[in-house]
């Protein structure tokens, strides 16, 4: 019964041959663990849109609000606790993957020709990451948030002249974090950032398959091995 | 079971119970009611009882509203009367699909003007889609005040 909806699927789809050709790819003989950072990420990173969307679908984004919402989301709807947990832990998770796929690569040396333009777009996503933890922040406008978020719009004033005009940018006056910075960053965090990341995260997974995983120096002379089944076991 | 069947099964299973994990509590969090009942609005004051006549009249009253996360005071209403000694309080809404009824003094019933339902002065359906009587608010009198507490489905009294 599998095949044949599996048939059925690749005959008007070609989605079969599709996911198997990712399966069937050969990657370097040195291959391995270090080498599963950057998945981790991305699906840490469809974790956070899935729980991301759950959670706005309950999520007031009005200073006034914003507080009572995410308390009701915690204490009355069903299951609540655990999207929210997810979003917030997932967020720290991300990160901390992001950096370490960063740190692999550069130990591997994968940044260099030709695959810098894949190392520069990682650079950008790895930004993004923390633009999303940044603005993600203050939507539960509570006194951590808001403080927190303070201390960070003063910070961002302190360079002449760019300092004004980044808190003319994130709607504050003089520091303070009032309703216009708060939708600033909501907008950021729902619109902006998820739609950059994901146009950024798709260009980033098209140049690893364009130029493959990097191979170690030595690669050369074994012969290389397919994705599946050693690197997936 | 030769290995390599073995760890692709392993695999099926795995992305499955990941699958599960994301998509259960996602499926709670959209379909599940939510763990507090709160409950409704208390009592509201409708107006003084000795004002009440054979005519139903429409009361204005306030009551708390909560909505999710918000707590409102709104104002609603009710076709109040006094028959035989009797207060009656209707709600406004039509039991067929929720339009406000309005009292024709002529007919000396309810009318629903979105789907032409009809109803006696006692809430009892006389022509039209409506599957029920008018539901009708419960009611407490102290004093000289009328109360008004939560609306009963006339199909449940």
């Amino acid at each position: 019964m599998l095949n044949g909806i599996k048939d059925w699927i690749e005959a008007r789809t070609g989605l079969v041959s599709f996911v198997e050709g990712f399966f069937e790819e050969e990657i370097p003989a040195s291959s391995g663990w270090h080498q599963v950072f950057g998945s981790m990420a991305l699906f840490s990173l469809a974790v956070q849109f899935l729980t991301g969307i759950l959670l706005a679908f309950n999520h007031s984004p009005q200073p006034g609000e914003a507080w009572y919402s995410v308390r009701y989301i915690m204490t009355e709807v069903s299951g609540g606790a655990l999207v929210r947990g997810l979003h917030h832990w997932g967020a720290s998770m991300m990160v901390i993957l992001v950096v370490v796929h960063m740190v692999q690569v550069a130990i591997w040396g994968a940044y260099k020709k030709p695959r810098e333009a894949t190392w520069s777009v990682g650079v950008l996503l790895l930004r993004l990451t923390l633009a999303f933890g940044l603005t993600g922040y203050l939507l539960n406008w509570d006194n951590r948030a808001y403080w927190a978020t303070v201390v960070t719009l003063q910070i961002m004033s302190l360079p002449p002249v760019v300092g004004e005009w980044t808190l003319q940018l994130l709607g504050s006056d003089a520091g303070r974090v009032g309703a216009a910075t708060f939708q600033r960053f909501y907008a950021a965090h729902v619109i902006l950032l998820p739609a950059a990341t994901g146009a950024l995260a798709g260009i980033h997974l098209y140049l690893v398959r364009k130029h493959g995983v990097a191979p170690q120096p030595g690669d050369e002379t074994k012969p290389n091995k397919k994705f599946y089944p050693e690197q997936v076991f | 079971m030769l290995r390599r069947e073995f760890h692709s099964r392993a695999i099926f299973v795995l992305n499955a119970v990941i699958g599960a994990a994301l998509a259960l509590p996602a499926a709670a969090y959209l379909f599940l009611p939510g763990k507090r009942k709160r409950a409704a609005g208390g009592w509201s004051d409708a107006g003084s009882v000795s004002s009440l006549t054979e005519e139903p009249r429409q009361a204005i009253i306030q009551r708390k509203r909560v909505d999710a996360w918000k707590t409102t005071l709104e104002e609603a209403t009710a076709w109040v009367f006094k028959r035989d000694g009797k207060v009656t309080a209707f709600s406004p809404s039509c039991p067929h699909l929720g339009c406000g009824v309005s009292f024709k003094a002529d007919q000396g019933g309810f009318y629903c003007p979105c789907h032409d339902s009809s109803f006696s002065i006692d809430g009892e359906v006389l022509s039209g889609p409506s599957p029920r009587a008018l539901d009708q608010f419960e009611t407490k009198v102290e004093g000289d005040r009328l109360w008004l507490g939560s609306v009963r489905r006339s199909d449940e009294a």
